[in-house]
């Protein structure tokens, strides 16, 4: 199903999947900073990003807090004012820029000549790049539009597209060689729901194959169902980064009852550091070590206790992102 | 994709720059604005024929002696205002067209590096600027052999030449021309690097021409007169005196490199260091 | 390249240093009014300057000219005609071999006036009007080009011819003029009434002809009349520079068609001179002027004294009294000696 003609994938035959580079990060960020002028705050401040091989890495945060300018940066559209980027084990300026090669980017929505054919953008695309073998170039052009369904709108002007297809064909062109990275910047703005569950599932394929994918969104529901990791921005400083497990709360353990004392009681006996709270329910973190619940609720009972309720609360991850993000999803300064 | 476009053209550097030459001749504006210049030697061959002219400076009176000065009266017909416009308008595209369209970001991440890719751009907009030039001569050529006598060319000087020399005369002075327009293209490109407009930065190209018109008829200020681009339009007449004038054409031709060499410097100096945020 | 990489902004380096070089070579066509080398040759007195450019021989020549003339009056006219030649800024280029052998060529803005003097026959076209004019000379004709002072050459003559007792010729170290090394002549009137500060004359040290001549005011630090050669070559230009048959499609007459002219020739011709070298006044009748020289004439500032009423022209290098009764008044002198010139008549 992969394009086997494509030369990058004959200079690295190794892929990411290999155990070596899994340890090392995709993109790794030292104290960046970035403030550009006009303006007093930095836009980025003292990043320090990892993007491990293989992962597919959600880059949360509220708009204005930094995200662009940190995927310039690391494309080498912008350069920091101080720190450094490595992309791919290579350090990246806006001089040097061979890595790029193995970097697919979708940018601030796609931007594409509107008087031109679909085909005929990527076309172009292609004819810029000089890592590529020109005479494969129908194949591959060819094969992105095909992955993501716009083999049938190719002839088109870019012009007539819709938002989604134009997405889309953002995304074919991040796609038109092999690639070890994608940067994918809002890929699902604009379409509709199919379109969105197309894309997702195309992010998983890709990172099945062992490309690392850098996802920048502000939708959380994305981020839950295609990231395994995540990073945090806010006001330009990364708030959390880590697997998304890690940044999961723990449940929540919540029982109602009139015998909270003697509930309180047991659960201490179980291991469980349990409190009452204002509604008069007893609440407690829960976690894998703890008894099951099965046990927990036989213990109850056996101490004759009459439990009204009880229940495991999985708490709502976007909580956990508005606590990290502070005011919310809203434009931040 | 053809199979028959020489293997030449198949070397990286020029898929870039066929794939450039194809966006500009394929924009609908340019199109229009090519058909309006070369129009411009059909009107003049036209009206010439109409009201049987033999006199008037600018060539005009020679069009009746020999048809090829339709091609020197449009060319020097379009030199002040038209091909000025039309260089301004292709050379602010380059840069500031792809930014204002986003697709700059896109082209960068190919990647291209920056130097290549305005390398590629400046090539192209000289390309233009050339082809521009050659074609209003070559249409002026056409419509005048057709409308009026081929054979012995008049010399601004009344002596005469061959119709082959004079050709030749013909393809200097377009040569010199796009010189000319080379070093308002290339202040155009350096516009192009500063902003995301391009009609903002094709604008102020188009003022920049007009002023140092201005300043080039102000005789108090003679001494700056030699350093205008525009003070060295005019004498691609040099080229049909007997014998050819060569002092100031030459001199044009140097002032002509030095905007060039200033100019495309420093738009590699802005464009490779700037921030792209387009 | 590696400090570009490292320090991008050095990259703005590149870009001024070519502007400080463009803006450093001078380009100015103009170069050799402005040129201050000063080269060293060996020393001559006034005299012998004045004695070698008598006894200069050339062959012939060719070159290209500029004559600049800044009199404080109005540019009239295109600037490829010849009678512009009055005022503003003017480009020749000029073709001499022998005194049988020239031809001037006055170049404009694509157009060009030509004047080729070829044994018998002189020339003269014009492209504006796309027009021949032919005249046939007698052998010993010397014809002149349509305007006098054409070359520095004349223009030195002419300046030579007005030497006298009230005259300081000096020479004043060596100069630089169209690539060639040249003495410098200053000729300075000794008297009040002459408008004419002083003339310097750029005689070339090889082949002793004069290559500039300026005229300064007593005031101006610019000079107000200035004809030089931005090039010359000394080599004999061949015979086909000097070649003209009436291009087909050319309107050709036969003789100057010039009544108009040859009111104005009588007129000159009829005039006199009041006054020697700088002082000289020339005095002439100009009742017969037409109808539109003389409202020009009723535009200028009026002027009266005991010689009566009249109208006065005043320019940096010469002034010009019209009295009402028809009597012109010309000279390089100050209105005040128009006037004496006028009560002493």
């Amino acid at each position: 199903m992969t394009v086997t003609d494509s030369p990058s994938r004959a200079l690295s035959p190794e892929g990411s999947r290999n155990s070596e580079h899994t340890a090392c990060g995709a993109v790794i960020t030292h104290d960046l900073m970035k403030t550009f002028r006009r303006s007093s705050k930095p836009a980025v401040d003292k990043l320090n990003l990892f993007v491990p091989r293989g992962s597919v890495y959600g880059f949360l945060g509220p708009n204005g807090s930094g995200k662009t300018t940190t995927i310039r940066m690391l494309l080498g559209l912008v350069s920091p004012d101080s720190g450094s980027v490595e992309v791919l084990g290579q350090s990246v300026s806006c001089r040097t820029s061979d890595t790029l090669h193995k970097v697919g980017a979708l940018i601030e929505g796609p931007a594409f000549h509107p008087y031109l054919s679909g085909e005929a953008n990527l076309r172009r695309l292609d004819a810029a790049d000089t890592g590529v073998d020109p005479r494969t170039s129908s194949t591959r052009i060819g094969h992105a539009l095909e992955r993501v369904g716009l083999t049938a709108a190719a002839g088109k002007t870019f012009r007539t597209y819709s938002l989604g297809m134009k997405q889309r064909l953002g995304i074919a062109a991040a796609l038109l060689c092999e690639r070890e990275l994608l940067v994918l910047d809002e890929p699902t703005n604009g379409l509709d729901p199919q379109g969105t569950r197309e894309v997702r599932s195309l992010i998983l394929e890709l990172a099945a194959e062992g490309v690392t994918v850098l996802l920048s969104t502000h939708l959380l529901s994305e981020v839950e169902q295609v990231c395994s990791h995540v990073g945090v921005l806010r006001a330009g400083v990364l708030q959390a980064q880590g697997p998304l497990a890690s940044l999961r709360p723990t449940p929540q353990l919540r029982i109602v009852t009139i015998d909270t004392v003697s509930t309180v009681a047991v659960l201490d006996r179980l291991g469980i550091a349990a409190t009452v709270n204002d509604s008069g329910s007893v609440v407690a973190a829960f976690s894998a070590e703890n008894p099951q619940p099965p046990d927990i609720l036989r213990s109850l009972v056996n101490e004759g206790i009459a439990v009204r309720e009880f229940r495991i609360e999985q708490p709502n991850l976007e909580e956990t992102f508005i606590e990290l993000t502070g005011e919310g999803f809203d434009v931040s300064g | 994709m053809s199979a028959v476009s020489p293997l030449a053209l198949r070397a990286p550097g020029f898929r870039l720059l066929r794939s450039e030459l194809r966006l500009i001749v394929g924009r609908r504006r340019n199109q229009l604005g090519l058909a309006v210049l070369l129009i411009l030697p059909i009107i003049i061959a036209f009206t010439v024929k109409a009201t049987d002219t033999s006199e008037g400076g600018d060539f005009i009176g020679s069009i009746s002696g020999n048809g090829m000065f339709v091609a020197l009266a449009a060319l020097s017909a379009a030199l002040p205002l038209f091909l000025p416009v039309a260089v301004s308008a292709v050379s602010s595209d380059a840069i500031a067209g792809e930014a204002h369209q986003g697709t700059l970001r896109y082209l960068l991440t190919v990647p291209v590096s920056r130097a290549r890719l305005l390398a590629v751009k400046a090539i192209a907009v000289a390309i233009s600027c050339a082809g521009v030039t050659f074609a209003v001569a070559l249409v002026g050529l056409v419509i005048g052999w057709i409308l009026f006598p081929i054979g012995d060319v008049t010399l601004l000087s009344g002596t005469q030449i061959s119709q082959g020399e004079g050709i030749a005369r013909l393809v200097g002075v377009c040569a010199y021309m796009t010189l000319c327009l080379l070093a308002l293209a290339a202040i155009g490109l350096f516009f192009s690097t500063l902003t995301e407009q391009p009609l903002g930065g094709s604008i102020a190209v188009i003022i920049l021409a007009i002023v140092s018109a201005i300043l080039n008829e102000i005789p108090q200020l003679d001494w700056l007169h030699p350093y205008l681009f525009v003070h060295h339009w005019m004498v691609f007449g040099d080229f049909f005196r007997a014998p050819v004038l060569w002092d100031n054409l030459r001199e044009g031709a140097l002032v002509s490199l030095g905007y060039i060499v200033v100019f495309v410097s420093a738009a590699w100096a802005h464009f490779t260091t700037k921030d792209i945020t387009s | 390249m590696d400090i570009f990489t490292k320090r991008p902004k050095l990259r703005w380096f590149v870009p001024v240093v070519f502007a400080s070089a463009a803006l450093a070579i001078p380009l100015a066509s103009g170069a050799i009014f402005a040129d201050d080398d000063t080269p060293a040759l060996p020393k001559k007195t006034a005299q012998e300057l004045l004695t070698d450019m008598r006894d200069s021989e050339v062959d012939g020549f060719s070159g290209t000219l500029v004559k600049n003339a800044d009199l404080g009056l109005p540019s009239l006219g295109g600037d490829a005609d010849f009678a512009a030649l009055s005022g503003g800024t003017h480009t020749l280029r000029v073709w001499s071999a022998g005194s049988d052998k020239t031809r001037v060529a006055l170049l404009g803005e694509l157009g060009e006036s030509d004047w080729i003097h070829n044994g018998k026959d002189a020339w003269f076209w014009s492209s504006e009007d796309n027009s021949v004019i032919h005249e046939k000379l007698d052998a010993s004709e010397q014809p002149a080009p349509p305007n006098a002072s054409h070359t520095p050459d004349q223009a030195a003559d002419e300046v030579l011819g007005l030497l006298g007792p009230n005259t300081d010729v000096a020479t004043d170290g060596t100069t630089r003029v169209a690539s060639r090394d040249a003495y410098e002549l200053v000729v300075k009137p000794r008297t009040d009434t002459s408008l004419i500060g002083e003339v310097r004359i750029a005689i070339d040290a090889e082949k002793s002809v004069p290559l500039s001549v300026q005229m300064f005011t007593k005031t101006g630090t610019k000079p107000a009349f200035e004809v030089g050669f931005t090039h010359i070559d000394f080599q004999k230009p061949g015979d086909e520079h000097f070649r003209f048959t009436p291009p087909p499609g050319a309107k050709v007459s036969e003789g100057y068609d010039n009544a108009g002219d040859k009111a104005w020739e009588d007129m000159i011709n009829e005039g006199t001179f009041v006054g020697e070298n700088w002082e000289a006044v020339w005095v002439g009748n100009g009742a017969n002027l037409d109808e539109e020289a003389q409202r020009m004439i009723r535009a200028l500032p009026a002027a009266n004294g005991e010689w009566g009423r009249g109208h006065i022209l005043e320019s940096k290098l010469f002034s010009v009294l019209i009295t009402d009764d028809g009597q012109i008044y010309v000279g390089a002198v100050t209105p005040e000696r128009l006037y004496e010139a006028a009560n002493s008549k």
